[in-house]
């Protein structure tokens, strides 16, 4: 009894040492890796923050997030504050192998992320999570020699950017799991090819020379917005669908007016109420983009949502 | 009037004026039937009817909080009637209860961020069909209350009495929460389930304070409502705070003056 106990035991070791599980801190890193793991044998995927979270600034970790950390050999973040939550959690494992999508991109790669000023994204970003940024800033300022400022972290909305991503990705995961080097870089190549694809149904677009103005109510979007020209006039979080008082609304509703003559573009995983009515009180006419963050566990769920974007930019450069 | 130019306020302010004196006449019924307990657990119970039609994949889940709203102020009329000393204490565990499950549904997915305007109130997004429904259940209100508040008001006073003269009182109880549930879901969303039953009482709680009659207790009543309602939306028209604090903050004040008033 005893025996066969033990060797269970081995045999379950075994097993664990064979698989690799890698763990990503949300939904588009999660799609990506569907992408980059296709096939292979022995990697075992779990995602941390569920794909219907809004805001991941927002997130509360559950107990369950914790458990999945607990035996990952590699944690996939996205790098940039996005991933606020882990703050104080990254700090108990200090032997867990971090890849940062963040780092495949160069410094010029990054936009200036927007200043929080709007109350519901004013999440206590300079107490709490001060020290996870010390310590990514002090990786940054090892690989980049610069000091970090600043940036909008929603780099994925980008597909160049995105490209470069799992680029970096798949060449880390290939070091880190020589056994299935050859199978990432397949299945980096196979990805990488469909987006491609993607950004050739989108050069129509980008050769379009009349474009609205903008006023983006998510930052996610200045990637999108910047890439195929379309004039940015202001980016406003609006994150919280509550709780204002009737001279924020003001203020907002001023914000945009002020803007100039454009379209509103809102992120479509909120309820929608407020980009109603600002586009109702501005006269503007709204358009609601996907920011990536939500949506079912599919491996072409990224170029789904993109292509819907694609659609969406289209009826509003008409 | 600059404020006027804004749809969104003018929205608010129509609907703070339909909301407000609902508030008022029902805080006085609330207020003498000693049901402040219930009211609010009623309010409580409205995350949960949320979470039924969330789980149940409704869009609109006004309709599951409405009809959760009523089946569950029915359950707690029973239990009053049914208890003696405890029902209180009962009431206030099965609000505990709804309110816990609601909670526990809406989490679930690690994000409770999307339902924070249930607990706070949202009446600044109010929208022109949700000004309609709320305009009916005015009207509806309007007219129970014209033909039953009588009656009603003779059960609240002597139970027994108005037994003996031939009154189904169960069936006026019973008709009186259905009438407050489908208020009160009506309006959690505007008003915040944190803050609903403070409004519901405060009105009534201060008229009471001033009034010498039935009549002057309702009309005081109503128009501290919409005072504090209307003044409330302006001010913070003016401040960061948010509406529906705004306007508890000033009913609760208008409370005390008139509580020493009163001394």
């Amino acid at each position: 009894m005893v025996q066969s106990g033990s060797e269970k035991g081995k045999e379950s070791d075994k097993k664990e040492e064979e698989t690799v599980k890698i763990v990503t801190s949300f939904y588009p890193l999660y799609i990506m890796m569907l992408n980059l793991a296709d096939g292979i044998d022995g990697i075992e995927l779990d995602n941390m923050a569920e794909p219907q979270t809004g805001c991941l600034h927002d997130y509360q970790l559950r107990p369950r997030d914790l458990v999945c950390l607990e035996d990952a050999d590699i944690f996939l973040a996205n790098g940039g504050g996005m991933e606020e939550f882990l703050s104080d959690v990254l700090e108990a494992y200090p032997d867990l192998n971090i890849i940062y999508a963040i780092d495949g991109l160069s410094e010029e790669d990054l936009l200036e992320g927007h200043e929080h000023d709007h109350e519901g994204h004013a999440h206590a970003e300079e107490t709490d999570t001060h020290e996870e940024k010390e310590l990514h800033e002090v990786e940054e300022e090892a690989i980049h020699g610069e000091e970090e400022h600043e940036v909008n972290p929603h780099t994925w909305m980008n597909m160049e950017l995105y490209k470069k991503e799992i680029s970096y990705i798949a060449q880390t995961l290939a070091q880190v799991d020589p056994a299935n080097q050859d199978a990432y870089k397949e299945n980096e190549k196979r990805y990488t090819e469909k987006i491609d694809d993607l950004i050739e149904e989108y050069a129509a677009l980008k050769q379009k020379e009349e474009k609205p103005g903008c006023v983006l109510l998510h930052e996610s979007f200045v990637y999108l917005a910047e890439e195929y020209g379309y004039p940015v006039l202001e980016t406003l979080d609006v994150e919280k669908d509550s709780g204002f008082s009737a001279k924020e609304m003001r203020e907002l509703i001023d914000e945009v007016g002020d803007a100039g003559n454009g379209v509103i573009v809102s992120d479509s995983q909120y309820s929608g109420n407020i980009s109603t009515l600002l586009a109702q009180e501005t006269g503007m006419e709204r358009y609601q983009l996907d920011s990536g963050v939500s949506g079912e566990y599919e491996k072409d769920a990224y170029l789904t949502s993109m292509r819907k974007n694609l659609e969406e930019l289209k009826r509003a450069a008409d | 009037m600059q404020m006027f130019e804004y749809e969104f306020f003018r929205h608010a302010f129509l609907a703070i004026l339909l909301i407000t004196p609902l508030f008022g006449v029902l805080g006085t019924m609330i207020v003498d039937n000693k049901m402040a307990f219930f009211s609010d657990a009623l309010g409580h119970s409205a995350i949960t009817g949320i979470a039924i039609g969330v789980v149940l994949g409704m869009t609109d889940t006004t309709l599951s909080m409405i009809i959760f709203g009523i089946i569950f102020a029915l359950f707690l009329n029973w239990i009053k009637y049914r208890g003696k000393a405890g029902a209180e204490t009962i009431i206030s565990v099965f609000a505990s209860c709804g309110l816990a499950i609601g909670l526990a549904v809406l989490s679930m997915g690690g994000n409770f961020s999307k339902y924070n305007s249930l607990l706070i109130g949202d009446i600044l997004s109010i929208t022109h069909r949700e000004l309609i429904g709320l305009g009916l259940a005015f009207i509806f209100t309007g007219i129970f209350w014209f033909f039953c508040f009588n009656r009603l008001h003779f059960v609240s006073i002597n139970t027994s009495l108005a037994k003996s003269k031939g009154i189904p009182v169960r069936l006026y109880d019973n008709m009186f929460v259905i009438l407050m549930s489908v208020i009160v879901m009506l309006s959690i969303k505007w008003v915040g389930l944190l803050i609903i039953n403070a409004l519901l009482i405060l009105p009534a709680a201060a008229a009471r304070n001033l009034a010498r009659s039935m009549r002057s207790y309702h009309l005081y009543s109503v128009l501290i409502a919409v005072f504090c309602g209307v003044l409330g939306l302006i001010l913070s028209y003016y401040t960061d705070i948010a509406t529906g604090p705004m306007i508890v903050l000033l009913a609760s004040a208008v409370f005390f003056l008139t509580f020493f008033k009163g001394r």
